[in-house]
């Protein structure tokens, strides 16, 4: 028997609902859909804390023939009621409203107290079930055996909804859990359900998470007196891209913190991103990065690569990631829409998810990129630095040519610091440079105060991981002393980096932003935050740049027999086309860029090209031209070295100066020849 | 001997005029193009312009955005992007050269029929976008180009008053929307503006019909670019006045409705509009 102790009477909410109701459906463009939605939201609502995936269960029917759609959830906690009331209804007669009463709320309320961090949160959901039929019959069992039933109708068939207990539809359910019976499906979302590809489609894109962790979903229309009974599967995944390698194929990331200025937003876990082999078609569900509320229901696909990715990459790009809301950090539960189908464009924590989103992705695709998104293979790389090392290592032996560097662009920066009359960073200082996952480091931010009276600051600081997302964030407050502009008071904030064996080894990124006790940031004078970032490595060891040295001077002397500081190999030789050139310029060195730039006509290169059978025997040629401008440049700086030359010095040092080229081109054409 | 021209790297000491909060990016590029002998100066890198602004730097490294070097007569000679590999075959290289200099003269063609002065940037000028898109997308057919990479050299080759990339990208956008557009199309008498919005709303043509059949309803008409922005939500933050809570909501729902395919009532159309006069 249910349990029943009140007299049956017809509950009509508090107010009227038919209409706002109405208004709440005719936003869905698709009516079933909205109803497979929140209908599933209700069901992995009411899962305990703890149930694994695997042991979730919906069963979703529609009898075409009769017009019935029935919903049924299993080992659910079902629809209880709670102990001020009984089955929605107060000892005073009055209906339960309360927020935490399963059976009063979703009854008696057009919103439920969900409270956000459940899938659902507006507690709308009942009116697309009800709204899609004339009656609607919901049943309850519970784990302690108890169960109930109720009806629901519009008055007379045409005022508004009303309900009532309705034990004589009542009945014990094979398992714990809820079911929802509503007949004469209307037109519109009759057409839709037994659309069963549309059906099946957008149960898989909404709870693919689910299911990919053992849930059951099962979908089963029957038609012209005919059952089809649909599991829903997994979407296939695409292959994935591995032409760079199958550990670039794709990403993951366990946990990756979102934040705005300094401030934590939420957190997204078990981030995955993969790049298929080919782009996924026009209205393929799949493609993008689906935002997966708690892990359970897709909410929207991220798609807004950056621009600068080519549209062939990006159409490739998808994956996940779990927003985790919680009654604590209600992550992005303001920024959805209505319908749980999508964010808010303009919503702040959505921009910085965005953002996030934007910033993995772009990392991601860096080796599938070249301009025009074309594949750039690692022996690629290396050929077109091959040139360069044997024209560098001819040079590292013949060191009169080493000169490079002395015009170059890389000497220090002036630098005029103008006194700060504003709270600033010195420094963010650590122990060491370099770390390995496990380990901890102190970061120490070295703070001054120009002001005249003492502050109170407190300094956020943020790890970010290669990627770069924030992995830590830890605030540290201290009063620096007063000050002035030109002697400013200083302090000292701390705290303490994890290097996390989740995290990714590379170059991580500590950041530092100051703020004041009420957590405003700091500015400088002209409306910039205060924000100080400094790189450190985690298992990490930078390239080391290697250039090969032609000069043997002492590296501060700039001068002496082939060069000192500075005195540097060619960066690159670059080919130009000058047809009325051919004669008067054939090569051309830029020292400000330390490239040699050889004219394509060149009469010597033309006719070395004509007259070559090996692929590599231009290459002499080209070193024989460069090394001419090599000697012109050797042979001024000499004439600058002395006020006057007899003639007796004019022969010697072009003979000296033939030899040096020759020895060079010797040198590379045995180089070559290796 | 005479002397060696100035490379190309050129360090130089910004003017008064440009130091500290007197820098602005227009002033700096029209000086460092008279100090590259009329070149286009690559893009200083954001921490250097803070720096500048912040008065800390007074001194800049300067270079050509194209690939070259200044010949002893002080012309600049512009050299290939390409460089074969150490033994590579020198008529593949060949190949790849004349490939460069074809897209090189189709590009500069290109940025001198396409700029801010030859299509002045307001109403109107939808049809020299759409132009400039189908003549990107003949051109990548034609040598089998990736669009991509057009669009880039476009932006790499454009000079003082040549549009970005994002204005080219929004031209070919506009063709691969519209190849038959036609001739008393309404699109043709949208500004940059109004079309940017619109393809920005959404990657689907099925709604950007929508989006085009709702602007062309009498409820729409008179609708400044700005209004436009608001109402696809591209531009929130550079409207004036008050934008109330329901407004955005009833904006809300019209794009909604414009993705979804629903059908817009007049009496929804108006409400809108009457949302944007408000905004």
């Amino acid at each position: 028997m249910p349990d029943t102790v009140r007299p049956i009477e017809w509950h009509t909410p508090q107010v009227n609902k038919h209409q706002v109701w109405q208004g709440y459906v005719d936003s869905y463009g698709n009516h079933a859909f909205g109803i497979l939605q929140e209908n599933g939201q209700n069901s992995f609502d009411a899962y305990a804390d703890g149930v694994e995936a695997k042991e979730m269960k919906v069963i979703i029917k529609y009898d075409a023939d009769s017009r019935v759609l029935s919903h049924r959830d299993f080992g659910t906690l079902g629809m209880p009621h709670c102990r001020s009331c009984s089955w929605g209804v107060l000892a005073s007669g009055v209906e339960c409203t309360n927020a935490d009463c399963p059976w009063g709320s979703f009854h008696n309320m057009g919103y439920s107290g969900k409270g956000g961090t459940a899938l659902g949160s507006r507690g709308m959901g009942k009116a697309l079930q009800l709204l899609s039929g004339k009656r609607t019959i919901v049943r309850t069992a519970l784990p302690d055996g108890r169960f109930q039933a109720s009806l629901w109708e519009r008055e007379g068939g045409v005022k508004d909804w009303q309900w009532r207990l309705a034990p004589e539809f009542a009945k014990q359910l094979s398992s714990p859990g809820s079911e929802f019976v509503t007949d004469s499906i209307i037109p519109r979302v009759h057409e839709q359900l037994i659309d069963e590809k549309a059906v099946i489609d957008e149960l898989q894109e909404r709870w693919f998470r689910l299911l990919s962790q053992g849930a059951t979903i099962e979908y089963v229309l029957v038609n012209h007196a005919q059952t089809q009974r649909h599991f829903v599967r997994l979407p296939a995944q695409p292959r994935l891209d591995e032409s760079q390698g199958v550990d670039k194929a794709s990403r993951s990331d366990l946990e990756i913190v979102v934040t705005f200025q300094g401030t934590r937003l939420g957190v997204l876990r078990n981030v995955w991103i993969g790049l298929a082999r080919a782009p996924f078609p026009e209205g393929d569900r799949r493609a993008g990065i689906a935002i997966i509320k708690n892990g359970k229901q897709t909410i929207a696909r991220f798609t807004e690569f950056p621009e600068e990715i080519p549209e062939a990459i990006r159409r490739r790009i998808f994956g996940f990631c779990d927003a985790i809301c919680t009654s604590g950090e209600p992550f992005l539960k303001d920024a959805e829409n209505a319908q749980h189908t999508g964010y808010q464009w303009s919503n702040p924590t959505y921009k910085a998810v965005r953002r996030v989103l934007r910033d993995i992705v772009k990392q991601f695709v860096q080796p599938f990129l070249r301009a025009g998104g074309e594949r750039i293979t690692e022996a690629e790389q290396e050929e077109a630095r091959d040139i360069l090392d044997v024209f560098n290592r001819a040079l590292a032996d013949v060191p009169e040519f080493g000169f490079f560097g002395r015009d170059s662009s890389s000497t220090k920066r002036k630098v005029t610091a103008k006194p700060k009359n504003y709270i600033y960073i010195s420094r963010l200082e650590f122990e060491n440079k370099s770390y390995r996952r496990g380990e901890k480091s102190t970061v120490t931010c070295v703070i001054k105060n120009p002001l005249p009276t003492p502050a109170p600051v407190n300094t956020v600081f943020q790890h970010f991981d290669p990627t770069p997302v924030v992995v830590q964030m830890t605030p540290d407050s201290v009063i620096v002393p007063a000050g002035s502009p030109e002697n400013p008071g200083t302090a000292q904030s701390a705290c303490q980096i994890h290097f996390d064996l989740s995290q990714a080894p590379g170059i991580h990124w500590i950041q530092a932003a100051l703020q004041d006790i009420k957590g405003n940031a700091f500015f400088d004078d002209e409306g910039h935050p205060i924000v100080a970032r400094r790189h450190i490595y985690c298992e990490f060891e930078p390239r080391r740049i290697t250039r090969i040295r032609s000069g043997t001077g002492a590296p501060t002397e700039g001068s002496g027999p082939g060069g000192g500081e500075g005195a540097l190999g060619l960066s690159g030789i670059q080919f130009f086309k000058k047809d009325d050139m051919r004669d008067s310029l054939e090569a051309y060195i830029d020292q400000s860029q330390a490239i040699a730039f050889v004219n394509r006509r060149g009469r010597r290169f033309e006719f070395a090209k004509e007259g070559s059978k090996s692929k590599k025997i231009y290459w002499p040629v080209v070193g024989e031209l460069i090394s001419e401008e090599l000697l012109k440049i050797r042979a001024s700086l000499d004439a600058e070295a002395r006020e006057t030359w007899n003639a007796e010095d004019v022969k010697n040092k072009v003979v000296e100066l033939e030899g040096i080229k020759a020895r060079l081109v010797r040198r590379m054409v045995q180089l070559v020849s290796e | 001997m005479a002397s060696k021209p100035e490379g190309a790297v050129r360090r130089r000491t910004l003017p008064e005029e440009l130091r500290g909060a007197h820098f602005t990016r227009e002033k700096f590029m029209e000086w460092a193009r008279g100090e590259l002998g009329g070149e286009e100066p690559r893009n200083l890198e954001k921490a250097v312009v803070e720096s500048i602004k912040l008065g800390q730097t007074i001194e800049v490294v300067l270079r050509p955005r194209k690939a070259g070097f200044f010949g002893p007569d002080g012309r600049f000679i512009e050299a290939f992007d390409y460089s074969p590999g150490f033994g590579e075959d020198l008529k593949e290289a060949d190949r790849e050269w004349d490939q460069e200099e074809l897209d090189r003269e189709w590009a500069d063609e290109e940025n001198r029929r396409f700029n801010k002065s030859t299509v002045v940037p307001g109403p109107g000028s939808a049809k020299y976008l759409w132009e400039h898109g189908l003549r990107i997308s003949e051109y990548a057919k034609s040598k089998t180009r990736s669009v991509s990479s057009l669009l880039h050299l476009l932006d790499r080759r454009k000079k003082a008053g040549g549009y970005t990339r994002h204005t080219h990208q929004t031209s070919y956008d506009l063709y691969r929307w519209m190849p038959e557009l036609a001739a008393d199309s309404a699109i043709l008498g949208w500004s940059w503006e109004r079309i940017d919005a619109v393809l920005r709303f959404s990657n689907d043509s099925n709604v950007r019909e929508r989006v085009l059949a709702l602007l062309t309803r009498p409820e729409m008409a008179g609708l400044s670019d700005l209004q436009v922005t608001r109402l696809l939500a591209r531009k929130q933050r550079s409207m004036t006045g008050l934008v109330t809570t329901s407004a955005s909501e009833v904006l809300g729902e019209i794009r909604a409705c414009l993705r979804s395919g629903e059908v817009i009532d007049t009496k929804a159309a108006k409400r809108a509009r009457f949302a944007l006069e408000l905004s």
